[in-house]
């Protein structure tokens, strides 16, 4: 696939998820790089706690994004930028939920009950699950 | 509050709806009725909840119980999140 059209993938998936609602409930900031999305997560009841998740298109939507959460001011992966208990244990570095590359390719690579479809598995709906994954690990 | 609705705005991943709603339907019921018009399969509803600025709602209570005001955001979201 050109990256023409993995570029217009990605923009019809991070405009459906700014357009939504819900994007302003959870108050989400986006920030588009190229291929790259960075998403800015607020715990809805402890608006202190915030964490800057990086989501990698390229290649989308024949593969899932990859999503890590990054430093805020270096954009790097540092373990200090990650919310508590959302992390998978092992490698690589990401989070084990499906919409993830790191859920489809790694940890559950060839699990039937969740191949890859990125019908299903949105921007939205997957960043919609990892904002609960982050308040859920952070409390409150 | 006009005939007795509010205009609120539910959202799921599925897409919002926007309209006035009746005040005095009970919340799941509200629910299930959204579910089904957002094409969200309305009997798995007990597996989503309904939540205001992230706290849950009872959803035996009607609109009016819960004194959701005007312009509300109500985000219908899975009850547990999904971490294989």
């Amino acid at each position: 696939m050109d990256i023409e059209t993995v570029r217009a993938k990605m923009a019809a998936q991070v405009s459906r998820a700014s357009q939504s609602a819900m994007a302003s409930v959870f108050g989400w900031v986006f920030e588009v790089q190229d291929l790259v999305v960075y998403a800015t997560l607020r715990h809805r009841r402890r608006p202190e706690s915030t964490y800057l998740l990086r989501v990698v298109f390229d290649e989308f939507p024949r593969r899932a994004p990859s999503y890590v959460f990054v430093d805020h001011d270096t954009k790097q992966m540092t373990s200090g930028a990650w919310p508590p208990n959302v992390r998978h244990g092992a490698e690589p570095l990401g989070i084990c939920t499906p919409g993830t590359r790191e859920f489809h390719e790694h940890w559950h690579r060839g699990d039937a009950q969740h191949p890859w479809d990125p019908e299903r598995y949105t921007f939205l709906a997957t960043l919609q699950e990892i904002h609960r994954l982050m308040e859920r690990g952070v409390g409150g | 509050m006009a005939n007795n609705r509010i205009h609120l705005t539910f959202s799921t991943t599925a897409g919002d709806l926007e309209e006035d709603f009746p005040v005095n339907q009970p919340l799941h019921a509200l629910k299930r009725e959204v579910m089904g018009r957002l094409k969200l399969d309305p009997s798995q509803a007990d597996q989503f909840a309904v939540t205001l600025d992230g706290n849950l709602l009872d959803e035996s209570k009607t609109l009016g119980d819960l004194n959701v005001l005007a312009n509300a955001v109500l985000v219908i979201e899975r009850r547990d999140v999904i971490k294989i």
